[in-house]
């Protein structure tokens, strides 16, 4: 009797091993068959600025969800859209929306120049405060609480490419700002891939990073 | 951080970040596929992105950052399925695909991976992902989906219960 059970046991047991095979086998073979978009990496990281003027549900889920995260492509709001029934009508909503402004910027571009990432339109500049999300620092004016103004908002934000240092609650002149430059996060988790033209006080031009301020108006796009 | 190159240094973990998030970026995908079906598995690897990327250097410094990530894609499929429900699974496998890229049997353990899968939920087939696929200990998928180990049992169990449910049914 009790071998029978140690019999049946241990067939359990190899039945069980089997099927633990048969099943990562299976696995296995699944995951080779699932082909990766190539071009994935770029689709999750390329973004796609929420339109200026898109005062919608969909701009305000969309910085919700993710901040001040540029919207990707692939995604509309803060939940998942996947052929849904608010797929395409809220693409096609994008689509217009972009179109508009993309029009919209082509006349203001053929009226008054084209400009190359460094305009100083004073008609459309707006003031940003810089903000420094760490308490701590917030009142301080040492240098290891300043933050940096870069030359170019595409090269490493470091070294011979940082032209000037500011500190919280300081003023700026900011005339355009560029949406898909290089992504910052602050210290409260707050990130963006906003840069603003910024002229400083002493006359300084560069580029302060989005997360460095926490703007709530239009600004004209750097073209 | 108090320093005022703090800038430059949250570039550099987002650059180390991105560049450790690209290594996994592959098998993250081919996981959210498993459990959230091709059609979400790019939201759901995003969402994760979008998610770890506000604190790049947890995962940066973590010791396993693929488990890390991997925890972060279940979690982003998680909300995304209370949302908008869970998708409608594969009932039987197409007789003859017209998007196959490769040879039918391989496509057809996609699918039939997919459908046992799609019999658990989503935290107990990403349980049986990392056992069974990954080669994770119980213990250690307990620990990276924070779970009880039993459930991670449990969960192989009823995959294992699905599969000769399924064996039978093909036999």
């Amino acid at each position: 009797m009790g071998s029978e059970r140690g019999d049946a046991g241990s067939q359990g047991v190899a039945r069980d091993a089997a099927d633990s095979a048969a099943l990562s086998r299976l696995l296995r073979q699944a995951d080779e068959s699932i082909v990766v978009p190539e071009d994935l990496w770029e689709r999750i990281t390329e973004p796609m600025p929420v339109p200026e003027a898109q005062s919608g549900a969909v701009a305000a889920s969309a910085k919700r969800s993710a901040g001040e995260h540029p919207v990707s492509r692939l995604r509309v709001g803060s939940g998942f859209i996947s052929g849904g029934r608010w797929l395409y009508p809220a693409l096609g909503a994008l689509v217009v929306v972009t179109l508009a402004i993309g029009a919209f910027w082509a006349g203001v571009s053929w009226q008054q120049h084209r400009r190359v990432e460094s305009p100083v339109d004073v008609g459309s500049s707006i003031t940003l405060t810089v903000y420094n999300s760490e308490k701590a620092c917030q009142d301080l004016r040492t240098i290891e609480c300043s933050l940096s103004i870069a030359a170019n908002p595409r090269a490493p934000y470091s070294g011979a490419n940082i032209v000037g240092r500011v500190w919280h609650g300081e003023k700026v002149v900011a005339d355009c700002v560029i949406t898909n430059g290089p992504y910052l996060a602050d210290e409260s988790g707050v990130s963006s891939r906003r840069w603003y033209h910024v002229t400083l006080p002493d006359g300084t031009v560069g580029w302060l990073p989005g997360a460095r301020t926490r703007n709530t108006q239009n600004v004209a796009l750097c073209h | 951080m108090t320093t005022a190159d703090s800038d430059s240094d949250l570039g550099a973990a987002l650059e180390e970040f991105n560049a450790e998030f690209l290594k996994v970026l592959p098998r993250l995908y081919r996981r959210a596929v498993f459990l959230a079906g091709a059609a979400r598995a790019e939201d759901a690897v995003h969402d994760a992105y979008l998610k770890l990327s506000a604190r790049p250097e947890r995962l940066v410094n973590h010791p396993e950052p693929y488990a890390y990530a991997f925890a972060a894609v279940v979690s982003a499929i998680r909300d995304s399925i209370r949302r908008t429900g869970r998708q409608v699974l594969v009932e039987q496998v197409p007789d003859s695909p017209e998007d196959s890229t490769g040879p039918i049997d391989v496509r057809e353990a996609e699918w039939e991976a997919t459908r046992l899968l799609g019999r658990l939920t989503e935290r107990q087939a990403a349980a049986v992902l990392l056992v069974d696929l990954d080669g994770y200990t119980i213990d250690q998928a307990a620990d990276i989906l924070n779970v009880h180990r039993g459930t991670v049992s449990r969960a192989r169990a009823r995959a294992l219960a699905a599969l000769r449910t399924m064996m039978k049914a093909e036999d």
